[in-house]
């Protein structure tokens, strides 16, 4: 909306009744050509001691407006949402459990590193590829307790990934309101666990 | 509409603070501040539609023509011009202000200065790192000469000898071989990543390191080419933190640089936010300043219209109405004094309401007394138009007075030559100016025959109603009485003057026959007695005739006394017994008692029955019929006669003195018989009989008197029963 908006309001600084008057019809966004994208290629739950564990493999692609901001020091914050639920039949599917993990992106100019911090776990890459290839892969998060699994019960597994917003610094987001660029979000990825009793 | 507008203001208020809080550095997140925007606008947007409603009502009235509309639209004009300029003038300013600041934290120097500051940083600690690189390569060379079991000695002495914090020996899979620090607390070195071994495989390689907890590192990866038999090639890691005023200066460098960075990525955001808000904020603030105008002018017309409404209320003549008093401003006085003006009107206009109606009772009294007046009345104004007159004065002139009122007087003397004379003398006299008062009498003949009038003239006062009157009285019937009474009185007089004489002659007549009858020759004795029998003859005739003329003249005094009519009329007829004339009586059977004189009732009847037997004279098979019929409250007599009746020029002056058909006779009888009955409330008329069939003719006097009221009657019936007894 605001996209829509300012450009105009730009070249009319002060002469605001027809700015007002725009400001009630632009509820509409106006979309940028995005290339920012999130797509969860696959995702898989193994079995581990006590545990269910979850594999994903992600493809993460920057816009350069993403990018530019990146190199300036923004830091980018993936929240990955994983959920399993069973599927009830007049009601509500029943949740059996949720679980989130923080992913952060960002770059240190005076080393040039690129740093991934995961789980309070911070690794360098001298470049951005690098970076995005920790990035997108998840490995053996142990998300759901065996305890929790019932046999023969119907349970599905859904997974998505998207940049928190809220996480950005608050100058950036008041410019990521209403952007595609920043509007950063993976589909929602559903699969059927196959549990190993 | 003051508790809408109210509550909008507050929630305006509300949000606004939260907007505002939003736009600064709060904790509020971007989405929150799209729905604090959203709600913003749609609170905008309502106030608008309360606007438009609030004109909307406000054009609907004027339309009606509403008292106080008018006056609200235009103070709501001057309201909101009020508001609204110096509302935009606050808002350029404060946008162009907003701008240029937001502007003037970007500036290329800061820019070329912090990322000068960034490279400065980035520079030294490469000459760091090389000179830390520097350092492994001659480490990495002393190391290659010693044998596996003193490579950790050495190593330590090394190290100490370069002064490097950490240096491990690692194979080429990262397993490490000789770890020496001179920090105390590690007691495992950081090893390097995988990629990082592969890459020091081939080249010695040095990396900045930022490890989370420790600060900024300096990482040398060299590789160590044993010289020993298995030549297998080590690689020794050197790490070596930066200088921590360095590392902090740079850090915070770096800091300041991501700052500026993200400021300057969302700059135009910024402005747009910044714009947007205020934007908001005037509009919300414009918009509310509008509505509270809307509700302060009405208001402050309130009262005015009150007052409209009331004066167009007394305009229609409603004096009753009063104004609601709102608060104790000029408004609200001018209201009271409204009221107590009001007040003062609907007294007023009622005193002279009463006023007018005392005015119109005593004009009214005074045209009552007017019109009840026996006198005639004209009033005539100072040029000579009559103004006033009465009833009496249009009967007595014969005139329709109301055709001239407010015309010229002599007007009514072209138009009626008969009161010419009138008109002209009381114009005379009203004309003579000076003469305060006259009265004469004249003659005038109207459509009623000759009248006598006496005017009386007078000029009213000198004031807005001066002018002319006359009064005047129909006097004929005065001077008639007055005439007849002196009249009456001669012929009394004269008759007993007459009368005196006449006893001595007639007695002389009668001696000086008897006397000298026998003395004579029997010639001069007839001729004597023929003489004295004259001169006898005549002085009874006029002993006859002094004597009615006596009664006629008589005064009246009646002697009243309750008497049966019917028995006095058969009381007389029998006395009546006239020589070849029938006479028929049918007298009611019961008796009537009616309050009279006898005596002069008995001449009546005498008089009627000497009339009836005149009339009779040579007359074939005379017949006088004489009737007497009860009725409901009169009594009536009738005498007929079958003589030839009166005739017709006689018939209307029949009761009039000196009217007579026979030879001798004084001509008072019937005029006697008028003034006997009229003094006993009677009346008395005269007919001709005149009927075709049996060719019968004659004339009928018909006498009518009152009869005695009941009371009378029933002590009357009482009386005759002890009578009776």
């Amino acid at each position: 909306m605001m996209v829509y908006f300012m450009p105009y309001y730009k070249s009319n600084k002060f002469s605001c009744l027809p700015i007002l008057l725009t400001l009630f019809f632009a509820f509409s966004s106006f979309a940028y050509a995005a290339n920012s994208s999130i797509h969860i290629k696959n995702a898989e739950l193994i079995s581990l001691e006590e545990s269910y564990a979850l594999n994903a493999d992600f493809d993460i692609s920057l816009s350069p407006v993403l990018e530019d901001a990146l190199n300036k020091g923004v830091p980018f914050s993936f929240l990955v949402e994983f959920q399993v639920t069973s599927p009830r039949r007049y009601w509500f599917d029943d949740e059996i459990v949720t679980q989130n993990q923080y992913v952060t992106l960002s770059y240190h100019a005076l080393s040039r590193q690129y740093l991934v911090i995961r789980n309070n776990h911070q690794q360098s890459f001298p470049n951005l590829q690098q970076a995005k290839e920790e990035l997108s892969i998840i490995k053996s998060w142990p998300v759901v307790d065996k305890k929790l699994i019932k046999k023969g019960d119907a349970y599905s597994a859904a997974i998505k990934i998207r940049l928190d917003q809220t996480k950005l610094p608050k100058p950036v987001q008041v410019e990521a309101v209403g952007s595609d660029d920043w509007n950063m979000a993976s589909e929602r990825y559903h699969w059927t666990p196959l549990f190993v009793f | 509409m003051r508790y809408i507008v109210f509550i909008t203001m507050v929630l305006g208020g509300g949000l606004l603070y939260l907007l505002s809080q939003a736009s600064g550095n709060g904790n509020v997140s971007g989405a929150d501040y799209t729905l604090l925007l959203g709600l913003n606008i749609s609170l905008a947007a309502a106030l608008l539609l309360l606007i438009a409603f609030q004109l909307s009502m406000l054009f609907k009235q004027m339309r009606a023509r509403v008292i106080g509309s008018r006056l609200t639209l235009k103070l709501l004009g001057a309201f909101a011009l009020m508001a609204i300029i110096p509302g935009l003038i606050v808002y350029a300013v404060s946008v162009n202000f907003l701008t240029q600041s937001i502007e003037s934290w970007f500036n290329v120097k800061v820019e070329a200065a912090l990322e000068g500051g960034i490279r400065l940083g980035q520079s030294s600690l490469d000459s760091m790192l090389a000179d830390l690189k520097q350092k492994g390569d001659n480490m990495s060379l002393n190391l290659a000469f010693q044998p596996t079991n003193s490579q950790l000695t050495v190593l330590n002495d090394l190290r100490e000898k370069s002064g490097v914090q950490d240096a491990v020996l690692l194979t080429m899979q990262g397993k490490i071989l000789a770890f020496s620090s001179n920090d105390p607390t590690s007691f495992l070195p950081d090893t390097p990543s995988l990629s990082q071994l592969r890459q020091a495989r081939q080249k010695d390689f040095a990396i900045i390191e930022p490890i989370s907890g420790k600060g900024l590192y300096l990482r040398a990866l060299i590789p160590v080419n044993m010289n020993d038999i298995g030549g297998e090639t080590r690689i020794l890691q050197l790490l070596q933190p930066v200088p921590k005023q360095l590392s902090n200066t740079a850090e915070a460098v770096q800091n300041v640089y991501q700052d500026y960075q993200e400021l300057s990525l969302s700059r135009e955001s910024l402005k747009q936010v910044f714009a947007l808000t205020l934007t908001l904020v005037l509009m919300l603030a414009m918009l509310t300043a509008v509505s509270v105008a809307f509700v302060l002018s009405r208001r402050l017309s309130a009262p005015l219209g009150v007052l409209a409404e009331g004066t167009q209320a007394i305009a229609s003549g409603d004096y009753e109405i009063i104004l609601p008093v709102h608060g104790n401003d000029e408004l609200g006085v001018l209201v009271q004094s409204f009221n107590s003006m009001t007040k003062q009107l609907g007294e007023a206009k009622q005193a002279a309401e009463s006023n007018r109606a005392r005015v119109e009772a005593a004009r009214g009294y005074l045209e009552t007394i007017l019109a009840h007046l026996s006198s005639g009345v004209l009033a005539l104004n100072d040029k000579g138009e009559l103004r006033t007159y009465n009833l009496i004065a249009s009967n007595i002139l014969g005139v329709v007075l109301g055709h001239f009122s407010g015309q010229a007087f002599e007007k009514i003397g072209q138009q009626f030559p008969n009161l010419k004379n009138l008109i002209d003398m009381i114009l005379q006299n009203a004309n003579k100016g000076k003469a305060n008062e006259w009265q004469a009498q004249m003659e005038i003949v109207t459509t009623q025959g000759q009248r006598t009038l006496l005017l009386r003239g007078t000029r009213l006062p000198y004031s807005a109603d001066s002018g002319y009157l006359v009064v005047f009285d129909d006097i004929t019937t005065m001077v008639q009485v007055q005439r007849d009474s002196a009249w009456g009185e001669v012929a009394r007089r004269l008759a007993h003057e007459i009368k005196n004489p006449l006893t001595p002659i007639q007695l002389s007549a009668e001696r000086i026959e008897h006397k000298l009858a026998s003395k004579l020759d029997p010639d001069d004795s007839e001729m004597l007695r023929r003489a004295t029998g004259t001169i006898i003859a005549q002085v009874d005739a006029m002993k006859t005739m002094v004597n009615e003329f006596s009664e006629y003249a008589r005064s009246p005094v009646l002697n009243l006394s309750r008497l049966d009519f019917n028995k006095l009329v058969s009381d007389v007829l029998e006395l009546y017994e006239p020589v070849g004339v029938t006479l028929e009586v049918n007298s009611a059977k019961q008796s009537v008692e009616v309050l009279g004189d006898a005596t002069m009732l008995r001449q009546v009847l005498h008089n009627l029955l000497q009339n009836a037997q005149d009339a009779l004279e040579g007359v074939n098979a005379p017949k006088i019929t004489v009737k007497t019929i009860k009725m409901a409250d009169l009594v009536q007599l009738s005498v007929a006669d079958n003589g030839n009746g009166f005739p017709v020029e006689i018939l209307s002056r029949a009761f009039e003195p000196y009217m007579t058909t026979k030879r001798h006779g004084t001509g008072l009888g019937l005029a006697i018989v008028k003034k006997i009955i009229e003094e006993h409330q009677g009346t008395i008329t005269i007919e001709n009989i005149k009927t075709l069939s049996s060719n019968e003719t004659g004339a009928v006097v018909l006498v009518s008197l009152p009869i005695l009221n009941s009371e009378s009657k029933k002590r009357s019936v009482k009386a005759k029963k002890v009578d009776a007894a």
